[in-house]
């Protein structure tokens, strides 16, 4: 069951990634053409490209998973098996504490910008293109606190890509 | 309390909290004891979308990751096999000239010595190179090209130093040719350590042939470079632009003239690279947040007022930078150390008279060593796990290598003109 919805939500990830990708690609391109060859471009165009750039970086960093992220190797990488797990455990409730933090005030934010009626990009307004800060960091600290229950030792691949 | 909290929270750090919660939470403290709302975090967050030049590293990841799909390492080791491969010592030459393309497009990721370290290796030992020699070479190479357009930590050091706005404001065009000299002088002096040293006999004749064999092959990849940087400096479009570009070619060459990378792979490909440019800019953002408590709290000032109570001369602060970003560059990702560290180090070094696409260089040049410093260096680990030798031998390996290089890193520090002769 767990799985499933784990499955499902990797999926989208990798669907909303492609899609905002190459949305970004192509009104990028488009504008580049439109401007060099019929000297005019979307007026929102810049606008939306900038946005997706905050929505591909947030679900980028929910997809990367708890083990994905970027840190500091130096005593996970001596340390032995039992305390590297038990090291993890504390820093994933840590990371997730402050991914449910994030959530939360992005939440005034967006009740901030939703009661002034602050402009985001073309016709869309700002609130929605914030609504990826707390969907994102909430999914985040919920994968962080239950990696902070499994026993699992931190740490990323060995090489990037 | 709050002094308590902040040892913490760089305990945290150093027992491996992921640096986006650990900025974060700094982040969080400084504004909470001077008493500002904490939404802050997220209004700082926001500026991602405000930031029009960061538009630029998903297209160059993106792009970087399809070429490492598809089979860009083996035809940039032809053709640099071909151009150069005559030369004495020629085999090590092309592989410094290949691993240094290979790692501005792509970014130093480890990456090259997966993509060109493991075809170079075997090549290099079945010239009569020593196996330590050759270890040392793939290991080290793996982070050379750093300072060579359009590398990604290159384009990050500028939209972060842009940011600070201090010290005389610079184009990331600058900061492309500033990089040039410094990267070209790091493969001449390795070159010529090299020739001097083993005094190696030519690896292959020059041949007109083979050389046109290896333009073929590259003939969708070669205008690339041409395109974008005729395009950046013509003015015709804009870096961000420039990087769109870029995916969009990258994708139709190695999808469609190609036809190494499947559509079906796609998916899988834009997943790690966004993947890898989302842990890279959810940092930024944070650390955006965390910079303006630091201004606000007139941080760098006190540490620049501090520094400069011990430390009067340039030349020495100049050393004493060199040694702190060696250690930084081996312990931290090269993103994670430009993102953190420039913006506490950039008004200190200008407060010094340093220029601040001066310090670029010298930032990047220390870090492309720390990834092979030991005992942690990246490089290492990963040449460890690839080519399946233990972590000491490579140790060994890369020493000599290091040395050249931080001869190099001496004038390049020491020797401004090389880095700001167009100014």
């Amino acid at each position: 069951m767990l799985n499933d919805v784990a499955r499902a939500l990797r999926r989208i990830e990798s669907g909303l990634l492609v899609a905002l990708l190459l949305a970004m690609i192509g009104v990028a391109v488009y504008q580049v053409a439109a401007r060099n060859l019929f000297g005019t471009s979307l007026t929102w165009g810049d606008g939306m490209v900038r946005v997706a750039l905050l929505w591909v970086t947030m679900i980028g960093a929910m997809a990367a998973g708890p083990a994905g992220h970027i840190r500091v190797d130096v005593v996970n990488r001596f340390a032995s098996e039992r305390v590297a797990r038990r090291l993890a455990r504390v820093t994933n409730l840590f990371t997730a504490i402050l991914c449910f933090a994030l959530g939360w005030y992005s939440m005034t934010l967006i009740a901030w910008d939703y009661a002034d009626g602050t402009p985001g990009f073309g016709p869309v307004p700002a609130w929605i293109c914030e609504l990826v800060i707390p969907v994102a960091s909430g999914v985040m600290g919920l994968r962080y606190l239950i990696a902070s229950f499994q026993r699992s030792r931190q740490g990323g691949p060995e090489t990037r890509p | 309390m709050i002094a308590a909290l902040a040892i913490g929270i760089v305990a945290l750090a150093l027992l491996g909290a992921p640096l986006f919660a650990v900025v974060m939470a700094a982040a969080m403290l400084g504004f909470f004891a001077a008493g500002v709302d904490l939404a802050v975090i997220p209004i700082e967050l926001y500026r991602i979308a405000d930031t029009p030049l960061l538009v630029a590293l998903p297209f160059f990841t993106f792009a970087g990751y399809v070429m490492v799909a598809a089979k860009t390492s083996e035809r940039l080791m032809n053709l640099t096999r071909a151009l150069f491969g005559w030369m004495p010592s020629g085999l090590p030459i092309v592989g410094f000239v290949a691993c240094a393309i290979f790692t501005a497009l792509t970014g130093a990721s480890g990456v090259t010595i997966v993509a060109v370290g493991a075809l170079l290796l075997p090549m290099l030992t079945a010239n009569g190179y020593s196996e330590r020699y050759s270890l040392g070479l793939v290991t080290t190479s793996g982070s050379l090209g750093l300072l060579i357009v359009p590398s990604v930590p290159l384009i990050l050091y500028g939209i972060v130093a842009q940011q600070m706005e201090v010290g005389e404001p610079f184009t990331i065009q600058q900061l492309f040719l500033a990089g040039l000299l410094p990267a070209l002088l790091m493969i001449l002096m390795l070159s010529g350590w090299t020739a001097l040293r083993h005094g190696g006999a030519p690896s292959t004749p020059f041949e007109w042939p083979a050389l046109r064999e290896a333009v073929k092959a590259a003939r969708w990849e070669l205008p690339l470079p041409f395109f974008v940087l005729g395009g950046i400096y013509s003015g015709l479009f804009a870096i961000s632009e420039a990087a769109a570009m870029t995916a969009l070619y990258v994708l139709v060459a190695e999808v469609f003239l190609y036809k190494e990378v499947a559509i079906k792979r796609l998916a899988g490909i834009v997943r790690e690279s966004m993947v890898m440019v989302g842990s890279i800019i959810l940092i930024l953002g944070v650390a955006l947040a965390f910079t303006n408590f630091l201004v606000d709290a007139e941080v760098p000032q006190h540490l620049f007022e501090f520094v400069q109570a011990s430390i009067s001369s340039p030349l020495t602060f100049l050393i004493l930078l060199n040694i702190i970003l060696l250690i930084l560059g081996a312990v931290l990702d090269v993103y994670a150390a430009v993102i953190i560290m420039v913006p506490l180090l950039l008004p200190v070094a200008v407060g010094y008279g340093i220029h601040p696409v001066h310090l670029g260089i010298i930032f990047l040049a220390n870090l492309q060593i720390g990834y092979f410093t030991p005992p942690i260096g990246m490089n290492l680990f990963i040449a460890s796990y690839r080519f399946e030798r233990p972590v000491l031998e490579l140790y060994a390996a890369c020493l000599p290598f290091m040395g050249v290089l931080l001869i190099a890193l001496l004038l390049i520090t020491y020797v401004p003109a090389l880095s700001l002769w167009f100014l």
